[in-house]
């Protein structure tokens, strides 16, 4: 774990906990309501970092099976979204070192933002100009999503979890096990990438 | 259309534009990366296009679950012994 603040052992409260301790207790309904609470969270989740939705939905099944595993490890001491994401995190990268997959590539900065032929009048083009609403439709979040999962692993995570998902630097950090200095570099090459992957998309 | 940055300031600066656009810069590097900005129309371009790649992440949804795994993972959570 790598957070700034010293450890402590205070427990948090969250719209978690009753039914944590439930599922804790062994009450019958506990664990398969808080699959349900979520299932979607975690399909979004995983339907990001998978390349493929069988891989996606192994993911799901497999978090929630070490959820189950270690729920009676679980402290309070951090929200239980966060130690979810953890064990989804962890149970991800598992599935990857099992797999035969050659190492993802790192991403400079000298190759992103400079794309060839690219105008350099640094007129800020449309779709960083128009309204949203006016950019997005079904084929835009198709072509965002698999720019997302194009990405490196290390750089799609973090991506997902700071922008998609809307978890804070720290505790993307403490997700990660990373620094926070580290979130932040990779968080910033990953979006550059992105944003390089829409210009395209949008350069006609 | 996009903007090219290839000045080395221009360089060191747009690695820090997630820093700007998060509120995490200190605030005489912010002053002077955005008397920068107000120069520099690469810099300003490239800024509003991560901005509104933020944003687009930010409004990305994803397809339902498919009802397949919801039914397999509702008869996991009810064959998994009661107690964790």
């Amino acid at each position: 774990m790598t957070t700034e603040n010293p450890p402590t052992h205070k427990t948090v409260a969250d719209e978690d906990t009753e039914l944590i301790r439930a599922a804790i207790a062994g009450q019958p309904q506990a664990f398969p309501d808080l699959v349900r609470r979520y299932e979607k969270k975690l399909y979004s989740f995983a339907r990001r970092m998978c390349r493929s939705d069988s891989d996606a939905e192994d993911l799901v099944q497999e978090t929630f099976l070490n959820v189950h595993r270690f729920l009676a490890d679980f402290r309070f001491e951090t929200k239980f979204k966060n130690w979810l994401y953890r064990v989804a995190v962890n149970t991800a990268i598992t599935k990857r070192r099992r797999s035969k997959f050659a190492p993802e590539p790192d991403l400079s900065l000298e190759d992103l933002g400079r794309q060839e032929g690219a105008d350099a009048t640094g007129d800020v083009p449309d779709w960083a100009r128009l309204p949203l609403e006016q950019l997005l439709n079904g084929e835009l979040l198709e072509t965002l999503n698999r720019a997302i999962r194009s990405l490196p692993e290390k750089y799609r995570v973090v991506v997902v979890l700071r922008d998609v998902e809307e978890f804070s630097t720290d505790e993307t950090a403490h997700i990660l096990n990373l620094t926070p200095a580290n979130v932040k570099v990779r968080l910033h090459r990953g979006r550059m990438a992105l944003k390089d992957k829409l210009t395209e998309y949008f350069t006609p | 259309m996009t903007c090219t940055c290839d000045d080395a300031r221009c360089r060191a600066l747009c690695e820090r534009l997630s820093d700007y656009v998060d509120g995490e810069m200190a605030a005489p590097e912010r002053h002077e990366f955005e008397v920068h900005l107000s120069e520099c129309p690469g810099c300003s371009c490239c800024l509003q296009e991560l901005r509104r790649t933020i944003a687009l992440c930010r409004h990305t949804a994803c397809p339902p679950v498919p009802a397949g795994l919801s039914a397999r993972l509702e008869a996991l959570a009810r064959s998994l012994p009661k107690s964790v």
